[in-house]
């Protein structure tokens, strides 16, 4: 309960910070939409910082490392701190200044004025919508995992189906309508108030999170060796070959458990009752009870040459149904003469839900976690799944994935809110500090993140000497049960709230910023001059970004993603338009028809892949070997070079306008 | 320092950054750095800290000319109907 009410009084908190912040609104939507152009070095620092780094950074990070190890923070971290800030230099001051210059306030206006075209908005504005609600969905899906598994057992007897904490749908619901709050009082300064506050309240939270998490697991090198003890593949990006030594034992005895129970199921094979009790005579290894009474009498059943009758097919069909995966998908010719490997039953869909027998089996052990004795619904179903399914294979990272990495934090250059963020500096000296410091406070977030979830692989709780986060635990829970579990309620309601912080200085930039895009690119563009009334576009706004939220949160209802995986889907159609935003800042030969297959380009290629993957539900999808971002970038910037280099180049007028000739230039002429 | 050849200082710098942070040699490497830390998360740390340094440099001898006192205008973007074939 501690929990909660410290979650509570930080979200209102932050409603009275966009009270506060409405009484400094002018009560023009250009001051709603762009604090009119009114923000310092420091506050744009801030505010750009705390709208990149959502809950990408800290739950999707430390998800990931968990999953992957060491080699997240170059997947995307240090990459970020060397693109982030080449966009700030290379497109954001230029981009400020022709905003400043022409009096935009959204991307596609630039667009329009820079390819004299109307319709590029019509192309434009639903893709950068569409994609920003995957991004929305990061960060209202983390703040549901979040304030759930850390208020569980806040009640005695209410929501027992959530762990008797809030509910995720109810905690998304609740962070949603806090930040649509404050955004509609604030507009873009309450948006960068916020975010400067919260940005400053996470990392600091963060570091001192990581310093009592360090501290209880024994201080740093004890936590470190516990990783190069037990899972050493972690610690590098190539498999370790202790762990694949381990990973082959174990799944040799994972498939005599499976052929054991498969035969059983299926009529050929019972142990008589002596033959069992001798079973478990024999079984020495240290197991639990429930863990025993299958491993025991199939580690028997093999040693006795028992399983030897059971042909490939039964095999195979053993496998998928101990992996709760579906027989009848994806059969090949060579089912019944061959033994899938580990890698193809992968290709075989998993039954949706399928951890929900963890609750059945271990009923008993459910209960109130307030209990020490009992099991949350979420341990069970972690149990289940850790005990039942095939061991996860130790992964090695593949040096072309990580190299064609470097193209997804490209996506800055084109996240729309962004833009909006880039217009309110008030002159382009405020974005030295921000260029500067990025890559900086990059690193002091992420080194924490992606060390806590190294070490969350291999750490044991202090009191049980029990397994912290079980295998095949959920990414994006990693983050708040490590919190739950090693931080004494109050330290784990503050370090929630951090948490939360990181997730909603993001939330609230992206929803000004689709109101804005809606109010200027569609409402008042198609619309006659001076149709609308200021407060009339204010309201607009906020009816447009109530829409996209309810949108946002059903998706969120949904079966949930990796948040490290739909991050990087997200930014890599961002970045895939990478090549049109640079293109039209310093290449006079972009036409309009190049920008549109530019556009159409990436649009479908994005499509295809994101459909190909699954809709990103497949972690470790590749095309050809390298990220898909690659392809969709060589994609987009062939068709926008070729189309353009046959097309009608854009007038004279256009040209002085975007590539004014230089004091040299003119002199010559 | 010109700004020209700043631009040109910064963009070997970047090339720089980007070839140290494909760091196939720490591959392999699970030894920590003073007992606690991932070679493959330290190195990486490293190029972090060396892409502020240079977008330091950056702002110091390549940052853009741009007019501190831009004037504000309206927006000349076409409207519906102004566009010829398209």
């Amino acid at each position: 309960m501690t929990q909660l009410i410290i979650i509570t009084i930080y979200l209102c908190l932050l409603l009275g910070l966009g009270l506060f912040s409405s009484k400094l609104f002018r009560g023009t939507s250009k001051d709603y939409m762009l604090a009119s152009h009114s923000i310092g070095p420091f506050m744009l620092l801030m505010s750009l910082f705390g709208t990149t780094m959502t809950a990408f950074a800290l739950v999707g990070s430390t998800g990931e490392s968990f999953k992957e190890g060491a080699g997240v923070y170059g997947l995307l971290a240090s990459s970020s701190g060397i693109i982030h800030s080449l966009c700030f230099f290379v497109l954001g001051v230029k981009l400020w200044s022709l905003g400043r210059k022409y009096g935009y306030t959204t991307q596609i206006q630039f667009f329009r004025d820079r390819l004299e075209s109307d319709r590029i908005g019509i192309i434009l504005f639903p893709i950068l919508v569409g994609l920003v609600i995957p991004y929305l969905l990061i960060g209202v899906m983390a703040s549901g995992t979040v304030i759930n598994s850390i208020t569980e057992g806040a009640f005695e007897s209410a929501f027992a189906e959530y762990d008797y904490g809030i509910p995720p749908w109810l905690a998304s619901l609740v962070i949603c309508i806090v930040v649509l709050v404050y955004v509609f009082f604030g507009g873009m300064r309450g948006t960068a108030m916020a975010n400067t506050a919260q940005t400053i309240v996470f990392m600091i939270l963060g570091l001192i999170t990581f310093f009592i998490i360090s501290n209880k697991l024994g201080g740093l090198e004890q936590a470190t060796n516990n990783v190069l003890e037990k899972n050493p593949t972690k610690m590098k990006r190539s498999v370790d070959e202790q762990d694949l030594e381990k990973y082959k034992l174990d799944y040799a005895k994972w498939q005599t458990v499976a052929y054991y129970n498969y035969a059983v199921k299926h009529g050929q094979l019972t142990l008589s009752d002596e033959q069992r009790k001798l079973a478990m005579e024999e079984f020495k290894a240290p197991l639990p009870p429930f863990l025993k009474k299958d491993r025991a009498p199939a580690t028997f059943a093999k040693k006795n040459g028992l399983l030897n009758d059971l042909s490939i097919q039964d095999r195979n069909m053993a496998m998928l149904e101990q992996d709760d995966r579906m027989p009848e998908d994806g059969h090949g010719n060579d089912f019944e003469s061959e033994l899938l490997s580990h890698k193809d039953l992968g290709h075989y869909k998993r039954k949706s839900g399928a951890d929900a027998a963890g609750l059945t089996m271990f009923k008993d052990k459910i209960g109130n976690p307030s209990d020490p004795t009992k099991w949350t619904r979420k341990k069970a179903k972690g149990v289940y799944r850790a005990s039942k399914w095939a061991p996860d294979a130790p992964r090695g990272m593949s040096p072309w994935k990580f190299l064609t990495y470097f193209f997804v934090p490209l996506s800055v250059g084109m996240f729309p809110h962004l833009f909006q963020h880039w217009l309110t500096a008030k002159s382009a000296n405020s974005f030295k500090l921000a260029v500067v410091a990025h890559p900086i406070f990059i690193m002091l977030v992420w080194v924490p993140c992606v060390l806590l979830g190294v070490w969350m692989t291999s750490a044991v709780h202090p009191d049980t000497g029990a397994a912290l986060i079980p295998p095949h635990f959920p990414p994006n829970a990693v983050l708040p049960a490590a919190v739950k579990a090693l931080t004494g309620p109050f330290m784990a309601g503050l370090l929630s709230a951090g948490i939360l912080a990181a997730i909603m200085s993001s939330l609230d930039s992206q929803f000004l910023c689709v109101g804005t895009m809606f109010t200027t690119d569609i409402v008042t563009h198609y619309s006659k001059k001076e149709r609308f009334s200021d407060q009339q576009l204010i309201f607009i706004a906020r009816a447009f970004i109530v829409g996209i939220v309810a949108l946002t949160y059903l998706f969120s209802l949904f079966e949930p993603r990796r948040v490290f995986t739909l991050g990087v889907w997200c930014f890599s159609g961002f970045s895939s338009l990478f090549p049109l935003v640079l293109a039209s800042l310093y290449w006079r030969r972009l036409t309009k028809a190049g920008a549109y297959a530019a556009v159409i380009g990436a649009g479908l290629s994005w499509l295809y892949m994101f459909q190909d993957s699954g809709f990103a539900s497949n972690p470790h999808y590749d095309v050809l070997g390298v990220m898909p971002v690659t392809f969709m970038i060589l994609i987009s910037t062939a068709s926008m070079i070729l189309v353009s280099l046959v097309t009608k180049t854009p007038s004279e007028e256009t040209l002085n306008k975007f590539f004014p000739p230089s004091k040299a230039q003119m002199k010559d002429s | 320092m010109n700004k020209s050849n700043g631009k040109f200082v910064i963009i070997c710098l970047v090339i720089l950054l980007i070839i140290l942070h494909h760091d196939v040699w720490n591959w392999d490497n699970k030894e920590p750095v003073f007992g606690f830390m991932p070679m493959a998360l330290l190195w990486q740390s490293g190029i972090s800290i060396g892409a502020g340094v240079t977008w330091f440099l950056a702002t110091k001898i390549a940052w853009p000319d741009f007019s501190e006192d831009v004037e504000e205008a309206v927006v000349t973007e076409p409207t519906p109907g102004q566009e010829g074939a398209e």
